[in-house]
């Protein structure tokens, strides 16, 4: 039995001693982890305007396991899987909250297209997102402008992203792409490298 | 070769979903590979999550206490109110059980079935007799038909 299950008989639900005891057998690694995805999640909720950081994600989590509302079945997934997936579960509610009565952005926080004449996202796509406000559709014009900037002397990588943002599998991108499953997974951790160091705090925060 | 590509906002989250399933696929050290060639600092990324995993238990722990206490706020206002709407002494509650059974008719037939004779009550059957029909509501109805008649 791996180090951080914990050992409730109903194996169900957990309860503060055995969530303070799994926190405490994470290794640094796992912290790291389990931050990356919920910062992850942080960044795709800031394309709907929804400013919440990786931390409050992480703390809603364990949350959520206590309260009963996740529960926790440790012989399938481990503590980080389960925080893994709760964090998954409240980005998907706040994402379809934020859908249904759109946002409010501050006025400090619009942020005026660049003009140094680069090639940027169309507005007009944005615009005419029925899913979007017009503030909404600025501030995810400017985001997708920077993410687009932030890949552009690694070619690969925007390929790769665009057969995502197409729904293509990693499969179909290696066959389309024809290169192999390595130099594949090559690519997808530099995406996730370049994410990370771009955007520490998140998205969201992008100016 | 040009990669530019206009994206809309799902097809972005789209990408980031991508990415949150590769991170969940990664083992633990690659992930922290990842942090540290980007130049962040992952004992200080560590210990930032695990003070936002504590400072859920705590939130938890904070929630249930206020909780308990809102409960035990709440039943101890309930025994309060109960403790003044029935009568303080022996000779107050006999009167007060006797002025229900009058304003109750059905009770008063209910009870003579159970026990025959009233007045062979004790003391102690009255109180309890006080508290279930206080708890029926029996005693703040008669209080509010004593309020009708005295306006």
């Amino acid at each position: 039995m791996a180090p951080d299950k914990p050992q409730s008989k109903s194996e169900v639900v957990a309860s503060v001693e055995e969530i303070e005891q799994a926190i405490a057998k994470l290794q640094k690694a796992d912290f790291v982890k389990l931050n990356a995805f919920a910062r992850n999640r942080a960044q795709a909720l800031g394309l709907r305007g929804v400013v919440e950081s990786g931390e409050d994600l992480v703390q809603g989590a364990v949350r959520a396991l206590l309260e009963e509302r996740r529960h926790w079945n440790p012989r399938k997934v481990d503590f980080v899987g389960v925080l893994m997936g709760a964090i998954k579960s409240t980005a998907s509610n706040l994402r379809e909250a934020a859908e249904a009565r759109g946002f409010e952005i501050p006025a400090s926080q619009l942020v005026e297209p660049s003009e140094d004449g680069k090639e940027s996202l169309s507005r007009v796509d944005l615009l005419t997102d029925p899913g979007l406000n017009p503030e909404q559709a600025v501030i995810a014009s400017n985001l997708l402008a920077e993410v687009q900037e932030a890949f552009n002397d690694d070619p690969e990588a925007f390929v790769v992203m665009d057969g995502w943002s197409d729904r293509m599998s990693g499969t179909e991108i290696i066959d389309a792409l024809g290169i192999d499953r390595k130099a594949y997974e090559t690519i997808v951790r530099r995406i996730r490298r370049q994410i990370a160091a771009r955007w520490p705090k998140g998205i969201h925060n992008v100016r | 070769m040009s990669v530019k590509k206009q994206w809309t906002v799902e097809q972005a989250e789209h990408v980031l979903g991508q990415i949150a399933d590769s991170i969940e696929a990664a083992s633990p050290g690659e992930i922290e590979e990842d942090v540290l060639s980007s130049g962040e600092d992952a004992e200080a990324l560590a210990a930032q999550t695990k003070a936002a995993l504590l400072a859920g238990v705590k939130e938890f722990q904070q929630k249930k206490l206020h909780h308990a206490r809102q409960r035990y706020k709440e039943s101890s206002q309930r025994i309060e109110s109960r403790k003044r709407r029935i009568a303080p002494s022996v000779e107050a509650r006999r009167s007060q059980f006797f002025d229900l059974l009058k304003a109750n008719p059905s009770i008063q037939s209910a009870l003579t079935m159970q026990h025959r004779d009233l007045s062979s009550l004790t003391d102690g059957d009255i109180e309890s007799a006080l508290e279930e029909l206080d708890a029926l509501g029996a005693i703040e109805d008669l209080g509010e038909k004593n309020n009708e008649s005295e306006s």
